[in-house]
């Protein structure tokens, strides 16, 4: 894949200005990047670089301190989006493999999708059971909803006047009071507390308006909704069915009854790999998948990682295997103290590194 | 005064502790039962991630009620739901039986302490497994019904056997408002027969039997709940 190619298609995953902070300690600073539909991005660097942390900020495992990651169209950090449905859309692998030590392992993976599709379900029942009603009920009472919502919209119109003009004697305040204090050949610039605290009320107190006028709209009637599946028993049929064929495929499928501590990391791994599959995501992350494995372990791991590999699956993976690494990823990205210091396609980022952190990793590791 | 069974192997005087006994374990098994809802619910309420502020005063409440439930006697509890909260409640132009509230009493009682024994059963699961959970799209409470709370269940489980013993034993308590179970009736055939030393000691063997055969049925029930171990 060409970067004008890139250029042209709106990216999977964009990550802006991501930041964590654990208490005081600066994890990830402010690191920018996108994720396309195909890629295949691997990510090394030195431990405690960030790498892992960087991976579970992407659905959301550790809440980001600041910063925004747009997938699928939704931002994740938005507290009023469902995450659980975009994380059904996100699988992920684990360094510890972390199977459900009380389930089975076919129901290990089968668990999500009838979760999920009996939620859907249920759901789909109750919004048909009171279709009729709603749109009744939206058919005598509809024009007073759509006049209480226009009588909403109007009210934060006036807030958000009154505040912008309240802003601006306290904005020009707070501006007077700016010091710029130069230390250690650094510059810093500090304002009065109190303004700008004042300040801040205020613009809060717009956006606070402007995200209700944002999210109001008009009560639609409501559509009927076909469920793909009308019963419990279907829903559970084609998940282990799906569940059986994904077994087939690593050649496990006489394992299906048996409880996860009977089996063996590389089994146990390849298994939590196929889970995540069932619940046919769009892209897949991987937390350092072999770093928990005996080594005549890695392999087996490693082979059915390419084979989803060559089926088209986006990937983001972070890794210690470096040959792995320059076989399947379509770019690399090496990240250290919370940046992400370099990234290029793999014949580039091994064959001619720049940064001299990197060069000095690649030394030691290959 | 000695030892003489006699006094208790009549036939009317065994229908009564007969009744009595059923009555002990009535109100133990509705108290367990009450124990064990208030406490899943309680001790969810303090695992939940502090993230918001309906998560943190539900955490405060399962705090506060911990705290006041286990820094008072559990016959003071009895005695303010008997005589202070219930006193007046009519229901069906009836009153309240003592039976009916002595169970919800140490229901309420024993809540607090499962509250506790479930909390650390719940942080005893790997960390792990609730991500995993997460990261493939179940909410928080699927994650925690269908994985976490089965797996602390193999956890909770002696120190929970421990509750229920307690609450047999506890029960005796009830009979101060007057409840007219095992141990009240034991008091009467004291009064009744004038010999201390026999209903004593055999109250005191019944109460140490059934709790024997607690503990044979929980160590049952343990090893089937450890199915999905390596050991067995």
């Amino acid at each position: 894949m060409t970067d004008a190619t890139n250029n042209a298609k709106k990216p999977l995953i964009e990550v802006k200005y991501l930041t964590k902070k654990f208490g005081d300690l600066l994890v990830l600073n402010e690191i920018s990047t996108d994720f396309y539909e195909g890629e295949r991005v691997v990510i090394i660097g030195p431990s405690g670089g960030g790498k892992s942390t960087f991976l579970r900020c992407l659905n959301v495992l550790e809440d980001p301190t600041a910063g925004e990651i747009i997938f699928d169209g939704d931002d994740l950090t938005d507290l009023k989006i469902d995450i659980n449905v975009c994380r059904q859309k996100m699988g992920m692998v684990f360094q510890q493999f972390n199977l459900f030590n009380n389930l089975t392992v076919l129901k290990n993976i089968t668990l999500a999708p009838i979760t999920v599709n009996q939620k859907k379900l249920k759901a789909a029942k109750w919004n048909n059971f009171i279709m009729p009603y709603y749109n009744k009920f939206l058919a005598i009472f509809g024009a007073k909803l759509n006049a209480r919502v226009d009588k909403k919209v109007a009210k934060n119109k006036a807030i958000i006047e009154k505040y912008t003009e309240a802003l601006k004697p306290v904005e020009e305040a707070w501006e007077k009071t700016k010091t710029t204090v130069e230390r250690a050949g650094k510059v810093f610039v500090t304002y009065d507390k109190a303004l700008t605290k004042e300040k801040l009320k205020i613009v809060t107190k717009i956006e606070n308006a402007e995200r209700v006028i944002d999210r109001a709209k008009y009560p639609q009637p409501k559509q009927y909704i076909d469920p793909p599946y009308k019963s419990k028993a279907e829903i559970v049929a084609a998940a282990e069915e799906n569940a059986m064929r994904l077994l087939k495929r690593i050649g496990l499928e006489e394992k299906a009854n048996v409880y996860p501590s009977t089996l063996s990391g590389g089994q146990k791994q390849r298994i939590a790999i196929v889970r995540a599959l069932a619940m046919n995501p769009k892209v897949m992350l991987f937390d350092e998948p072999t770093s928990a494995l005996d080594p005549e372990m890695v392999g087996e791991v490693l082979d059915l990682i390419k084979t989803i590999a060559e089926s088209g699956m986006t990937m983001i993976i972070v890794t210690h295997e470096m040959g792995f690494a320059k076989e399947v990823a379509t770019r690399v990205c090496f990240i250290d103290g919370g940046k992400i210091k370099e990234e290029a396609p793999p014949q580039e980022f091994f064959g001619n590194p720049k940064d001299p952190r990197l060069q000095e990793f690649l030394s030691k590791v290959l | 005064m000695k030892f003489d069974l006699s006094i208790i192997f009549k036939k009317d005087i065994l229908l009564l502790l007969a009744k009595a006994y059923g009555w002990t374990l009535a109100i133990t098994a509705m108290a367990l039962v009450i124990g064990i809802v208030i406490g899943t619910i309680l001790a969810v309420f303090m695992v939940l991630p502090k993230t918001n502020v309906l998560n943190k005063s539900l955490n405060a409440f399962a705090r506060g009620y911990l705290a006041v439930i286990r820094g008072t006697p559990s016959l003071v509890q009895l005695m303010i739901i008997y005589f202070v909260i219930f006193a007046d409640v009519v229901f069906f132009n009836r009153e309240l039986s003592p039976y009916f509230v002595a169970a919800i009493g140490f229901g309420i009682n024993s809540g607090a302490y499962v509250a506790e024994i479930m909390r650390a059963g719940i942080n005893s699961v790997d960390k792990g497994q609730m991500e995993a959970g997460r990261a493939l799209g179940l909410s928080y409470g699927a994650t925690m019904k269908s994985i976490i709370l089965p797996q602390s269940a193999r956890n909770i489980l002696p120190p929970l056997g421990n509750e229920a013993i307690v609450l047999v034993k506890e029960t005796s308590v009830a009979l101060i408002i007057g409840v007219s179970e095992f141990f009240t009736t034991i008091k009467g055939i004291v009064n009744t027969s004038y010999n201390v030393v026999t209903p004593y000691l055999f109250a005191a063997l019944v109460y140490f039997v059934t709790v024997y055969i607690m503990t044979i049925l929980l160590k049952a029930l343990e090893r089937r709940l450890s199915k999905s171990d390596r050991r067995n």
